[in-house]
């Protein structure tokens, strides 16, 4: 059977540092810039010959090939930067490849967003029609689909509001609602459904699946490693523009943590390619995750305890810094914040270029088995601004354990157990 | 008719692959390959996003009504405006030329298709930067957008129009020995082909404004500019641009004007504006005048402008200047599409 998507070498290059007259970004380029740039070229011609014309080549893709099947549900997954945006946008159509091509056999959704084109002043029912033939469906589908699409995003009430006055859920339920009923053969779907609330993601969610049971060629984009898992069998893993990794969704989730330095659970942190927020007046150098008995640990059973130990050093003085460390799990959702200045006076004083340990013990971790992130960041005790932040910084993993010494664990699809003392006592 | 067949086929063909559960529709795929150079409309693919168009042209339509306390009037208050001004400025106090037509009627027939072209082009012009999520975050043909817009005005045309039947319903019987109204007959028949010559300038002159303004960001600024100096270049909107010798119906009228033209350039004859070898002050005039006359041919609104009128009004159409206005119009309309067309795949990475 021919594949229904066929990518073959597709490369992306843009070009970036090039200045033009203004020293504006080339992106945005001014017709003033055209002329003076006109004018100025034969003198800077004559005065600087050969450094003329350097241009700058980012490589967002190189070399990418695969191919999809019919009734295939494949992931792309991949670090911020990877190359998964351009891929999807370059597939739609977006944008084109600078070089390779691709072969697309069948109509061709995107959802690269929710609700593309929503107009705040047209109606529910007006904006469904508009977005619904954005997205390329036929008046005729969104006329037999209507009723469906009101129900699943449930705005039935405010079917001839304008969407000027819908809360933002329910413009992004209404969005989503729409784009859940292309009936499309292919259907390119990047990040959507880290929206809305907890229901609503669950019910896309449901609605994916079906959509990739139903025999429709699915590429999906996602940071969320158990949607990974969940909606697609195969997976491809991007970095830097290239493909790594094209393979079980399992194997390439688990490796795609794995370079994010998970299992190891310490991580230098001066690798310059780290992103990072923050005003950058100190910065963190090291983390390392311990159980503790005191010895590194990425993996740690139910209900111990564990011991994030960092390294921060500082280009000026900070009064009253403190570090807060976040824990999330694998969809990115949050589950608590460690607070540095909330439980006691834990602040200390950064001083220039002199290094200082900061760690942290927590007794007893109750959460369930699985993947969780930690992300850290230094704030300022002056106005508590972020100094620096490492989004994802080290992964740690929960590993079943007889925490309740009943020999039984807790069900699944849960983030935190609590202990808890009961008593029956007849009245 | 011919939708409902193309949508039963589709629905037919889903419905045999539902069945068969096989690939169908291999014509509908896509294929994806660096793009450079010069091309032209897909048209195939522009047909299958009729629909598109239609809905993106009503998004327009409606939003520009909703919430306006005048609502659909504003498509007829700005011509009429125009029209209002044209009259004491050109008519009662210039006393421009116009073939003898009441001077109310000759400029509002003018003006509306001129205030089509002129808004066309301008949202057309900044159609793309409006809608920029339909360029990053989902593929339709990006031409569907200006094209859009020129629809939207198009329907302000439309509305203006019936307007305008009105006035002329006034002005039938209104002709008289240095005078003409409106004189019914087939030649007003030639108000459609030439509304479509019109159409298809603004579309193409409006898919390269929109080019132009995602490429240069300052370019936006020019646009009204550009507008407004396309009016003044196109006197046809607001006096006869025929040759006085060419006057036939009305010899009075601009047989005065070029007297009075005359006498003024004798006075000022020492200032050899053009070498005229004749040496005839009035010859230096009527030089001039041709010669600004044959620049603003370049502009084909002129030439569409006055046939419009004439064709409206029942009047004998200039067919030499609509021949070369369509020439121009046909030109215009390809070039602005392949220019939009060569910068379209950078669309999305420069907006």
């Amino acid at each position: 059977m021919a594949p229904r998507i066929k990518v073959e070498n597709i490369s992306k290059c843009y070009r970036i540092g090039q200045k033009s007259a203004s020293g504006n970004d080339p992106r945005y380029r001014m017709l003033r810039d055209v002329l003076m740039d006109a004018i100025k070229a034969p003198i800077r011609n004559l005065r600087s010959g050969a450094a003329l014309g350097r241009v700058e080549e980012f490589w967002s893709l190189s070399d990418v090939s695969f191919e999809v099947n019919e009734g295939d549900a494949l992931a792309i997954v991949g670090a911020n930067g990877a190359g998964k945006s351009t891929l999807l946008k370059i597939l739609t159509q977006i944008t084109t490849p600078t070089k390779g091509h691709a072969d697309l056999k069948g109509r061709v959704g995107s959802l690269l967003e929710v609700g593309t084109g929503f107009h705040p002043e047209l109606t529910g029912r007006e904006n469904i029609f508009l977005n619904g033939s954005i997205l390329g469906m036929t008046r005729s589908e969104i006329k037999s689909q209507f009723d469906e699409i009101v129900d699943f995003a449930g705005i039935e009430k405010f079917i001839e509001t304008p969407v000027k006055r819908y809360s933002s859920g329910m413009k992004v339920r209404l969005g989503f609602a729409v784009a859940a009923h292309l009936d499309l053969e292919i259907l390119l779907i990047d990040e959507v459904l880290a929206v809305g609330d907890a229901e609503f993601q669950r019910k896309c969610l449901g609605k994916m699946d079906q959509v990739a049971q139903s025999g429709r060629t699915v590429l999906f984009v996602s940071h969320n490693m158990a949607a990974v898992e969940n909606l697609c069998p195969r997976a491809i893993l991007l970095d830097h523009g290239r493909l790594l990794m094209d393979s079980t969704s399992r194997d390439v989730v688990s490796t795609y943590l794995s370079r994010l330095g998970t299992t190891t659970g310490q991580r230098d942190l001066t690798d310059p390619t780290i992103a990072r927020g923050g005003t950058g007046k100190a910065k963190f150098e090291h983390i390392e995750l311990k159980n503790l008995a005191g010895a590194s640990a990425g993996k740690l059973g139910m209900g111990d305890g564990i011991h994030f130990h960092t390294v921060v050093n500082a280009d000026q003085e900070i009064r009253g810094a403190f570090i807060n460390f976040i824990i999330s799990d694998s969809r990115g959702d949050l589950i608590t914040i460690i607070h540095g200045s909330d439980q006691g006076d834990t602040t200390f004083d950064l001083v220039p270029g002199k290094r200082q340990t900061v760690d942290c013990r927590l007794p007893r971790l109750n959460l369930h088995p699985g993947i969780y992130a930690v992300s850290i960041e230094i704030r300022s005790g002056y106005n508590l601004k972020a100094v620096d932040h490492v989004e994802r910084a080290v992964d740690f993993e929960i590993i079943p354990a007889d925490v309740f010494g009943t020999g039984k664990h807790p069900k699944k699809a849960q983030k935190i157990f609590l202990e808890s003392e009961w008593s029956v006592t007849p009245v | 008719m011919g939708d409902m067949l193309m949508e039963d086929a589709e629905t037919n063909a889903a419905q045999a692959d539902a069945a068969l559960a096989k690939p169908p529709q291999a014509n509908r795929g896509t294929v994806i390959r660096p793009r450079s150079g010069w091309a032209f409309i897909n048209v195939g693919e522009l047909w299958r996003y009729r629909e598109l168009l239609f809905f993106l042209t009503w998004r327009d339509v409606k939003i520009r009504y909703k919430q306006s306390l005048l609502g659909i009037t504003w498509a007829v208050i700005q011509p009429t405006l125009y029209m209002v001004v044209f009259t004491i400025i050109f008519g009662k106090m210039a006393k421009v030329p116009t073939d003898g037509i009441p001077y109310p009627l000759f400029s509002f027939s003018a003006l509306i298709l001129w205030n089509f072209y002129a808004v066309g082009i301008a949202q057309a012009g900044n159609s793309l930067l409006m809608s920029s999520p339909l360029v990053t975050k989902v593929y339709v043909p990006r031409l569907t957008i200006p094209f859009a817009s020129v629809g939207s005005a198009l329907f302000d045309f439309f509305v203006a129009f019936s307007v305008l039947l009105l006035v002329m319903v006034f002005y039938i019987n209104f002709s008289s020995a240095d005078t003409s109204g409106v004189i019914v007959g087939p030649i007003m028949l030639m108000v459609f082909p030439i509304l479509f010559l019109t159409i298809l300038l603004a579309l193409g002159v409006g898919t390269m404004l929109a080019a132009l303004n995602v490429a240069y960001r300052d370019f936006k600024h020019t646009i009204p500019f550009l507008v407004q100096l396309w009016m003044f270049s196109t006197p046809a909107i607001y006096m006869s641009v025929n040759e006085p010798s060419a006057e036939a119906s009305t010899p009075s009228v601009t047989q005065q004007d070029a007297n009075a033209a005359k006498t003024e350039t004798e006075v000022k004859a020492e200032n050899p504006v053009v070498q005229n070898e004749a040496g005839g002050a009035a010859d230096a005039e009527l030089g001039i005048w041709a010669y600004v006359k044959k620049t603003l041919q370049l502009n084909p609104m002129n030439g569409l402008i006055a046939s419009f009128r004439a064709a409206l009004l029942g009047h004998p159409l200039p067919w030499k200047e609509l021949g070369y206005s369509t020439l121009m119009v046909i030109l215009g309309f390809i070039f602005g599409c392949m220019y939009f067309y060569r910068l379209e795949p950078k669309f999305a990475d420069i907006i």
